[in-house]
């Protein structure tokens, strides 16, 4: 049996290069370990040992997988080095439009337009051209319509960890209209990742079984 | 009224009739439950009145909720006969219905922004993708239609005779540059002022939507119905402080690929309201 030493390093590897969150089954497969248990706990070890020492890179859980990601700390910094980009904002319609995918996906886009009650192309398409949201499928109805769902980018711009992160639909009550830029009422949440804070219990990402195995 | 085609505006992009109503009911504090429905629809039909003068694109979905309103207000004044009940659903509770589930979506919208915001200060290997903001407003239009209505509320009626273009849109453009050039910021409600007519106010209008989207001035607003403050919009700004970091990450986009992509591709674009190129962040000096 290999070093932990050696795994934990060869995980750190991992979560350091890869540009998308990495499960567990994922980095099994790529470290040549079958046991996940211990997988999981060597990533919760790097977390704990990169919070410990004040590292400024963190390992978060987001998006269904690990990554390292930099702090808000620092943010201003990033900024400053990529000064001339603009970042993502998203207008009110398009907000809606992905909350409404995000609860109620797979659905067309009838479906959508029926709870907005107005037209949603264009909103569509800015999430589309954003990757936050994708064709998922086709509905086995009059015309086939598309069907569609969110991606990983946007559980990881949102900080989610999965779609079970976001709050039950009705946890939204009728008492307060959200006026615009009002802090929602959060769910219980995860907040920002203080990355120790990370998973207690068995990791969240996956249910036992099916191990994806195709290559 | 034949304000210029050029100037129309696809209003459907932003807000829809439902949102007008939400808005009317928060804006008057009514119970969702129990909607004065005679009320409610008065207000509705003005608004939709002045979003036609403006040449807003007031397209089938406002006009569907007008109709729908107005057979609910009919309905409420018949006697009801307990003979006639299959008169199919109750279009009032459907109203009703739709409305707190529309907003639930409102909410959960709020919520999702404010995550983000949360999450704005982390950022993922590889170069940071940062986005062209989208081109938004930032206020809700209808504060800025209900600031219009009460201005034009007290305007003298300037008839319909329409004699050519008495006020050139370009006109008040410079107009409102210069009154932002002057001081760090307006009311909208400056913007307007020694506006008397019907129709130089609604160019006047115009002229200021017109500027928001050359991204020349932009709006904000305090609290929700709070005086809206229009500011003129700097060249890009020094230090670097856009509010609205995310990393989206457009490299990740490609792998579902192929599909068929989108849901009406050419004709919304041609919708797209906004002008090109937004630039800069400019985001509201903390005044």
């Amino acid at each position: 049996m290999r070093e932990q030493k050696d795994l934990k390093q060869a995980i750190e590897t991992l979560l350091f290069i890869t540009d998308q969150p990495i499960d567990v089954p994922k980095l099994c497969q790529a470290i040549g370990v079958k046991d996940r248990d211990q997988v999981a706990s060597l990533v919760s070890e790097l977390q704990r040992e990169y919070e410990e020492r004040g590292a400024a890179i963190q390992v978060i859980e987001i998006a269904e997988g690990f990554q390292m990601a930099t702090r808000p700390d620092y943010a201003a910094y990033v900024r400053n080095l990529f000064r001339e980009k603009m970042t993502m904002r998203l207008s009110t319609a398009a907000l809606e439009t992905l909350s409404i995918i995000a609860y109620k996906q797979p659905l067309t886009r009838a479906e959508i337009e029926m709870i907005r009650g107005v037209e949603v192309i264009a909103a569509l398409e800015t999430l589309l051209e954003k990757s936050l949201v994708r064709v998922v499928g086709r509905k086995e109805t009059v015309g086939r319509p598309l069907l569609y769902g969110t991606t990983p980018d946007f559980l990881r711009h949102f900080g989610l960890r999965n779609l079970q992160d976001l709050p039950a639909i009705d946890a939204f009550t009728i008492a307060e209209l959200p006026l615009e830029g009002a802090p929602a009422t959060g769910g219980d949440i995860p907040d920002a990742p203080v990355a120790g804070a990370a998973p207690e219990g068995p990791s969240p990402e996956e249910p036992v079984e099916p191990a994806p195995q195709e290559d | 009224m034949t304000l210029r085609r050029a100037y129309e505006v696809h209003l459907e992009m932003f807000e829809g009739p439902l949102d007008l109503l939400l808005y009317l009911i928060k804006k008057n504090d009514l119970d969702i439950q129990n909607i004065p429905i005679a009320k409610i629809t008065q207000e509705y039909l003005s608004y939709l009145e002045i979003m036609k003068e403006l040449n807003l694109e007031v397209v089938g979905d406002f006009l569907v909720m007008a109709s729908t309103l107005m057979q609910i207000k009919a309905r409420s004044l018949l006697p009801s006969h307990p003979g006639l009940e299959d008169e199919g659903p109750d279009p009032r509770s459907e109203l009703v219905a739709k409305l707190v589930e529309y907003q639930k979506f409102k909410q959960a919208a709020s919520f999702l922004s404010s995550r983000a915001e949360q999450f704005q200060g982390i950022f993922y290997r590889g170069a940071p993708r940062f986005q062209e903001r989208e081109k938004s407003l930032d206020i809700r239009i209808f504060d800025l239609l209900s600031t219009l209505k009460e201005i034009l509320d007290r305007a003298e009626d300037d008839g319909r005779v329409i004699t050519g273009e008495e006020y050139p849109i370009e006109e008040k453009m410079s107009k409102i540059l210069q009154l932002v050039e002057e001081s760090p910021y307006v009311t909208l409600r400056q913007v307007f002022e020694g506006e008397r007519k019907r129709r130089a106010i609604l160019t006047c209008f115009l002229a200021l939507l017109e500027l928001i989207k050359l991204q020349q001035i932009f709006a904000r607003q305090g609290d929700a119905f709070g005086e809206i403050l229009v500011y003129k919009k700097e060249a890009p700004p020094e230090v670097v402080t856009p509010v609205w970091p995310g990393f989206a990450d457009p490299a990740a986009a490609a792998p579902e690929g192929e599909g068929p992509k989108e849901p009406g591709a050419e004709s919304a674009e041609a919708a797209e309201a906004g002008g090109e190129g937004a630039r800069d962040g400019g985001e509201a000096p903390s005044a």
